[in-house]
């Protein structure tokens, strides 16, 4: 892997440090979890109070209250969970478009959100789509030391997911992290990702290009992932035509996420890299700081 | 019709073509740009021009139009001209001015010239046409004309009042000005002296002989008597004519049957005692009017204003009489116009007024020499005779004593060999005069130079007064007329009531009267009345008038004038222009304020 990818990384590991990624509310309930749910379970730490009703456990019962209020009321307790999160980084040809710093995002994004899952006691495994979706070497430690990052392959995430699907664990919170610019129906290739997990979060990391569309002029538009080429004048016609385009997809994304209650967060990749900007992931709760 | 091209150079500019043509494939001409995916171009349409793939090369219509631009704008920048529809040439009329054109009223030869005039010239085919008048000299009426309608004021300036019309200079003149390729008309009343032939020339003469009666002469003249006045009339008819002479003059009307054989002059005298009387004759209306009638106005005499400011009692009683025996000298004027002294001082000349008088000039000073010791003069005595003072004047056998002493200022008028004996210096409003003569041991007082020097010295002084020489002059002739100084202008009103201002750079003016009638003259604060009488015998002649045509135009084929049509192309072109801003204005995408392009 290049000296590049690896800075990025680091970088991106350092930024992480700051925060810890959020125990999203349906995780599995296991007894001897590492971490607090959102919950009521059946930890030692109190959670809140609710009224008594019929069949509640009365050793949960909070005499105290009782005394004070004359009314039957119970406690309740953070559950214990077992957090894990599968980081899927799209390995397609146009998530290093020339021109862009997509690479450099995904990378710095991915790096961020392993540290952040190991601040919170989560523990990670980082993949990458391309001919199947694999693996990264070392992805489960500190992304410093991932290993065979490549932004190559030639068609989207949906083909790479029916050559060889991942190995994820049950439950967990699952990030993907792509450009999401591949034809296709996004509920088909959403499915394979939600499923099964307790939280799926769809990044969609775009370049300014990717969003504005590219300069006035006569242009001879060379597809990053297929190699096609087409002579376009571009001006503005052809800009507002493809804005809208574009926009389409973007929004067929997000009611994809919804439909399969996704969190669905759309990132320009120059804009994040200017100051590392996260609000989107911590006013969803994805992200909080340590 | 073909079309041809004044500026072939201009063609150099199709060399944009090929410069629109390469500015078109480089503009075409595609960068590469990286995209993510292409599955949101997939709907927009290929572009016509340039490319990677080997098509066929497909313009859009902007190039054609481009292409079309700079074609006409090339066309247009070469000077295309088309020819005329025939040959243009440059007319000259020549319109005789004198005055026999105007004979025979409504219908005279003038009327009749420019009403053929007017038939015809709108058939010529002209690029200009020049008026020329002949009078007496030739004079071009303004400058040439290329239409009609402008021929209306200058003909105004052809009245057929001049005392005679020298065509052959008026032609020579023709020929200079339009050269060889111009058509010359005359048009006269008389035939000409030989037939053109040349086919460049043709004579137009609208004359009629007729009879006709004339004043031929008329003067009038001062004498110790008074006012003598001499007319003649002239027959010029070959028969008798008999006619009523009509005089005017000191309120009184003499008429006197006349009778004149064929060819014949009449001479008649009058005499006038009343010096200042007008006077005017008339004869009966004839086919000519001009020449039937004069008038001799009165000039009342005006004796000089003179003071004699000589202390010495000898001299000053010399000089004195030697004036009054002119009639010419009124002595002790208060505002005198010529003063003798012998006071030689500064302040004497001081004391001489600076302002003009009524006669609106400033006083000449005769200043007589009276220094030194006596040295009398027998001669030889140098004369200039070409001076105003020396006519008459001999001086033989005169003793001429002097002061011994100085050269006299200003230029000798009679020397004694090499002595100045009376000199004269011109001064910017007139003369002074310095004369050298100790009278006591001279005979020359007792002389008969004396008083003829006195007296040409007042004719010299009278004729440097502001204002004409005489008050008559015939039409043709000169008059002198003096003004008060070289600043001063003099305003004249001719008959038509037109007013001009008279300016001489040294005082004299030879005034050319082109009018016959009464003018005025204002000069200083006097005012003038000077008439002007038509007396031309060969003028008045009706009888070698006549009417024809003479000489014919050649028709061949002179080269054409052509006409520029570069509007032709350069209309269309700004057309194109304007099309080719809307359909540029109809494509252009609209730029958001913060560059980002905007649909």
């Amino acid at each position: 892997m290049n000296q590049e990818f690896r800075d990025w990384l680091k970088t991106g590991e350092q930024m992480g440090s700051r925060y810890r990624l959020a125990v999203p509310p349906r995780l599995p309930i296991g007894s001897g979890g590492t971490a607090l749910g959102r919950r009521a379970g059946r930890s030692l730490e109190f959670l809140d109070y609710r009224a008594y009703q019929p069949g509640d456990d009365l050793r949960h019962l909070d005499w105290n209250a009782f005394a004070r209020s004359d009314r039957l009321t119970v406690k309740m307790f953070r559950e214990e969970v077992n957090p894990h999160l599968d980081l899927l980084l799209d390995g397609s040809a146009s998530m290093s478009l020339p021109g862009s710093r997509k690479a450099e995002a995904t990378l710095g994004l991915a790096a961020l959100l392993s540290r952040s899952a190991g601040n919170a006691g989560f523990t990670w495994r980082s993949w990458q789509a391309a001919d199947g979706v694999h693996p990264i070497p070392n992805g489960h430690t500190p992304p410093i030391n991932w290993e065979g990052l490549d932004f190559s392959w030639r068609t989207g995430m949906e083909a790479s997911f029916r050559r060889l699907p991942p190995a994820w664990k049950p439950r967990g919170i699952r990030i993907v992290v792509s450009d999401l610019l591949w034809p296709g129906d996004p509920s088909a290739a959403l499915w394979p990702i939600t499923s099964g997990s307790a939280m799926t979060v769809v990044i969609q990391m775009i370049s300014s290009i990717d969003r504005d569309g590219p300069p006035i002029g006569a242009l001879r538009l060379l597809d990053s992932e297929t190699g096609e080429q087409r002579e376009v004048l571009v001006e503005g016609g052809a800009i507002a035509r493809y804005r809208e385009a574009f926009t389409r997809h973007q929004q067929a994304w997000e009611e994809a996420c919804r439909r399969q209650r996704a969190v669905f967060l759309p990132m320009t990749a120059e804009e994040f890299l200017q100051n590392w900007d996260l609000r989107g992931l911590l006013a969803q709760e994805i992200l909080r700081i340590a | 019709m073909s079309l041809s091209f004044a500026a072939p150079l201009a063609f150099w500019g199709f060399l944009g073509l090929p410069a629109l043509l390469a500015i078109y494939f480089f503009r075409a001409r595609f960068r590469d740009q990286p995209v993510s995916t292409l599955m949101f171009w997939l709907e927009e349409t290929p572009p016509m021009a340039g490319g990677q793939r080997r098509e066929k090369l497909r313009l859009p219509l902007l190039f054609f139009i481009e292409a079309m631009i700079i074609i006409l704008l090339v066309l247009a920048a070469a000077s295309p001209r088309l020819p005329g529809t025939q040959p243009l040439r440059p007319y000259v009329v020549i319109l005789d001015d004198s005055w026999s054109m105007s004979a025979g009223g409504a219908n005279s030869p003038r009327s009749r010239g420019l009403a053929a005039l007017k038939a015809e010239w709108s058939g010529w085919p002209f690029s200009t046409i020049r008026f020329i008048l002949a009078g007496p000299q030739p004079v071009v009426l303004g400058d040439p004309i290329r239409s009609i309608a402008q021929a209306g004021d200058l003909l105004k300036e052809w009245r057929g009042q001049s005392p005679g019309a020298n065509l052959a200079e008026a032609l020579a003149l023709a020929d200079d000005l339009a050269g060889e390729r111009a058509r010359l008309v005359v048009v006269s009343d008389q035939s000409p002296s030989q037939v053109p032939e040349d086919g460049r020339l043709r004579w137009l003469a609208f004359g009629k002989s007729a009879a006709n009666l004339a004043f031929t002469q008329a003067l009038r003249s001062r004498t110790e008597d008074g006012d003598k006045i001499l007319l003649e009339i002239t027959n010029l008819a070959s028969e008798p004519q008999i006619t009523d002479l009509v005089v005017d003059s000191d309120g009184r009307t003499e008429k006197t049957p006349l009778e004149l054989a064929p060819n014949a002059s009449r001479r008649v005298r009058f005499e006038l005692s009343n010096l200042s009387a007008s006077f005017s004759a008339a004869i009966g209306n004839d086919g000519l009017g001009l020449d039937n009638r004069i008038e001799l106005p009165g000039r009342p005499p005006e004796p000089l204003p003179v003071r004699v400011g000589i202390r010495e009692t000898r001299l000053r009683l010399a000089v004195e009489r030697a004036l009054l025996s002119t009639g010419m000298a009124r002595l002790g004027a208060s505002e005198p116009v010529l003063i003798f002294t012998d006071d030689l001082s500064a302040s004497a000349s001081a004391a001489v007024s600076a302002v003009p008088g009524k006669y609106g000039d400033i006083p000449w000073m005769v200043r007589f020499i009276r220094a030194g010791e006596p040295q009398p003069l027998l001669g030889p005595f140098l004369i200039d005779h070409s001076h105003p003072l020396s006519e008459g004047v001999a001086l033989a056998g005169t003793v001429w004593a002097v002061g011994s002493g100085t050269d006299l200022p200003g230029n000798p008028v009679i020397t004694a060999g090499s002595i100045p004996l009376l000199s004269a210096r011109p001064t910017r409003f007139g003369q002074d005069l310095f004369w050298r003569l100790l009278s006591e041991y001279s005979t020359l007082p007792t002389s008969p130079d004396w008083p003829i020097l006195f007296y040409n010295l007042l004719l010299w002084r009278m004729a440097e007064l502001p204002g004409p020489e005489r008050v008559h002059v015939p039409l043709g002739g000169e008059l002198r007329v003096t003004l008060p100084s070289a600043s001063t202008k003099g305003v004249l009103h001719d008959p038509n009531g037109v007013v001009s201002d008279l300016t001489a750079p040294d005082r004299h003016l030879a005034w050319k009267p082109e009018f016959p009638g009464l003018h005025r003259l204002e000069i200083g604060p006097r005012s003038f009345f000077v008439a002007v009488n038509p007396l031309n015998r060969a003028e008045s002649d009706l009888r070698a008038a006549e009417s024809g045509s003479w000489g014919i135009w050649k028709q061949d084929e002179g080269p054409r004038e052509s006409i520029g049509v570069a509007w032709m192309f350069l209309l269309p072109a700004l057309l194109l222009l304007a099309f080719h801003a809307a359909l540029q204005a109809a494509g252009t995408p609209r730029s958001g304020g913060n560059g980002e392009v905007q649909p």
